[in-house]
């Protein structure tokens, strides 16, 4: 259903070439981006502190203004229209519940805002209360909420509204890991009950890869890719992307033209690869799981030397020098070979699985 | 936030009201003892300028039964809380614009309105002397423009050169107390309110005002505090016509030498006063609290 192949019309946010330049700062904060988000879409915005993430949600939302660039709802101009006129609401990396007032005040403030009837702000306050699992809580001040209750309140007062798109500026970070798990399901969970098209901004590779049905990588202002999360993941574009998400071996290599194919060579590896991959120096991307240990399963392999051994609880990285090159394979911890340092041993990988990336 | 009293903890307790202890001594020697003794002084006598300490309410019947005490007591009450609901309307808007449209210049920019309280408050009032006269920066600039042939004389000497006054004193006091109420006032909230659809008229009314307004009432308090007592202002700028309700207890201090009287005026006056910050203070309660 999210394939990316519906109409151009069919967008619900849609970011043509925006840039943003802050007053005071001489490089753009968002450079030159495009991207759309579908309906009913899980969409997450992905990058590092500073890369530009929280100034496209703050865009959509109408806390900025774009330096330039067109950003369209449903096919209008959200340009130069006010926050409040906006049919986007967004849940705070702090929550900004307002603490003067109860949780049952709080969620139905959108609503009072609207000046809606009263009947119906009390049945649909009940219903978001009840929809996140607050209703027990109504009659209660902020401060008397733990973080992961906060946390459900600003999702209730953002989605009452129902709001077109629902923004979510890293709504998880001030929680503890277990509580985020917990609300990533639930998040996730949410979004399918309510059929709200969520942008969802993160720095946190493994809620982004969790809960999106797309994703979009920044850095420095720059989408460096957009696609599923498996793309993003198995099939980086850029070192950026290669490096930041998961685990990879990157490192120098070339491609170059023999007769009959068009081989990558990385080390002393040899590989085919696509007969469009264009010629010369490159870098190559391959995930730490990706590499076999111990047996020459794959189709390409050779013999190296391990370097070291890094226990992480569940699995184990290993690090084999082959004739120079170093590569990390992550492994079970059973796995039945010897993994002393300065032992030999067989690595091995499937050339699919070396991806060229972008310097 | 709730350490102060662990259970179970000796030490922590006694350190805490330790550390109270100041406060109290304080509050005993500058507070209580002055006041108590003002109370028990306006329940004796002064027979001729001769203190009697006989006990009886005879000082409040008088002061409470004089048309002119009266009539000074209810001007003062008009002018003092005209010039603090002014200074308050001034100030606060003030500071709301010092805190959200002004960033490098902020702090310039308080600078500047509370740079009058280090000059001293004598001079400060003396100043509106300067403005206010009959040869006056205004006189003779209207004058000069051609506007009017002799100087206006309603200006100075009156109960509006003394609310002038008093409302400019009273300012730097609402715009400090206004500020730091603003000041904490986080940005997420008002776009949060924004967020959720309301005008900024209406973020006003249900989110900035009901966090801010205990700020604005402390100042508004302080304002009143420090003009419904004043005697130096009147006495500089009100003439005759101005004359306040702490020029008359001054008088009985000293011309008249009634101090019983005074004080009883005083108590009327400080009993006043707390009645009506109570309210205040009633009226601009909000629940919760900023983290």
């Amino acid at each position: 259903m999210l394939d990316g192949t519906k109409g151009i019309n069919s967008a619900v946010v849609r970011f043509v070439d925006v840039s943003k330049r802050y007053k005071d700062s001489s490089s753009l904060a968002v450079d030159n981006v495009s991207f759309e988000v579908y309906p009913g879409e899980f969409f997450s915005i992905l990058g590092p502190s500073g890369s530009g993430k929280t100034s496209c949600l703050r865009m959509i939302a109408g806390f900025e203004q774009p330096t330039s660039g067109q950003i369209t709802l449903e096919n209008t101009n959200l340009v130069g229209v006010p926050p409040h006129m906006r049919n986007v609401n967004t849940v705070f990396q702090n929550y900004a519940l307002f603490p003067h007032m109860s949780i049952e005040e709080n969620v139905s403030y959108p609503l009072r805002m609207a000046r809606l009837k009263k009947t119906e702000i009390k049945q649909r306050t009940t219903e978001a209360l009840a929809l996140v699992e607050m209703h027990d809580y109504a009659k209660r001040l902020p401060h008397q909420l733990s973080g992961g209750q906060k946390q459900r309140v600003a999702l209730a007062r953002a989605l009452v509204g129902k709001p077109k798109v629902l923004l979510l500026d890293e709504p998880l970070g001030a929680l503890d890991l277990q509580l985020r798990q917990q609300m990533q399901t639930k998040l996730k969970d949410l979004q399918r009950e309510v059929g709200i098209t969520f942008i969802y901004v993160t720095h946190d590779q493994g809620e982004a890869l969790s809960m999106s049905n797309r994703l979009a990588v920044m850095s420095s202002g720059r989408i460096e890719q957009i696609g599923t999360p498996k793309d993003v993941y198995f099939r980086p574009k850029t070192h950026f992307v290669a490096g930041f998400i998961g685990r990879a071996n990157i490192g120098p290599g070339t491609v170059e033209n023999k007769p009959g194919n068009v081989v990558g060579r990385w080390g002393e590896f040899v590989f085919p690869v696509a007969k469009e991959t264009p010629l010369g120096p490159c870098v190559f991307s391959l995930r730490h799981e990706s590499i076999n240990l111990g047996s020459g399963a794959e189709d390409i392999s050779a013999v190296g030397v391990i370097k070291d051994v890094v226990f992480l609880g569940d699995s184990l990285e290993v690090f084999v020098s082959v004739n120079g090159l170093t590569l990390v394979a992550k492994t079970q911890m059973q796995t039945g070979i010897d993994l002393t340092i300065g032992q030999d041993v067989t690595v091995s990988f499937k050339s699919v699985d070396v991806v060229r990336v972008d310097g | 936030m709730a350490n102060s009293a662990i259970p179970g903890s000796k030490r922590v307790s006694l350190l805490s009201r330790l550390s109270l202890a100041p406060l109290l001594i304080w509050s005993v020697i500058l507070v209580l003892t002055p006041n108590a003794l003002m109370i028990v002084y306006s329940l004796w006598q002064s027979e001729d300028g001769v203190l009697k300490q006989v006990v009886s309410i005879d000082n409040y019947i008088e002061a409470l039964t004089n048309p002119v005490t009266i009539s000074v007591l209810t001007r003062t009450l008009f002018v003092a809380i005209g010039a603090s609901i002014l200074a308050t309307l001034i100030a606060y808007p003030t500071a709301w614009f010092v805190v959200r449209r002004l960033s490098k210049r902020r702090l310039l920019a308080v600078l500047l309105v509370i740079v009058p309280l280090w000059i001293s408050f004598l001079i400060r009032v003396y100043s509106w002397k300067l403005v206010l006269g009959e040869r006056g920066f205004i006189n003779s600039t209207l004058l000069s423009l051609g506007l009017i042939d002799e100087p206006l004389t309603f200006m100075l000497y009156s109960s509006f050169a003394v609310f002038l006054t008093l409302t400019y004193v009273a300012i730097p006091f609402c715009f400090v107390a206004s500020y730091s109420a603003l000041e904490r006032l986080p940005n997420s909230l008002l776009e949060a309110s924004a967020d959720s659809g309301a005008t900024p008229i209406q973020t006003f009314r249900t989110v900035i005002w009901p966090l801010t307004r205990q700020g604005a009432a402390i100042g508004f308090s302080l304002a009143l505090l420090l003009s419904c007592g004043d005697y130096l202002t009147p006495a500089m700028v009100g003439g005759l016509n101005g004359t306040m309700f702490g020029s008359l207890m001054i008088t009985q201090f000293g011309l008249t030498n009634d101090w019983p009287l005074g004080a009883a005026m005083a108590v009327i006056l400080l009993l006043i006063t707390a009645m009506f910050l109570a309210v205040v203070a009633r009226i601009t309660r909000t629940e919760g609290t900023l983290d």
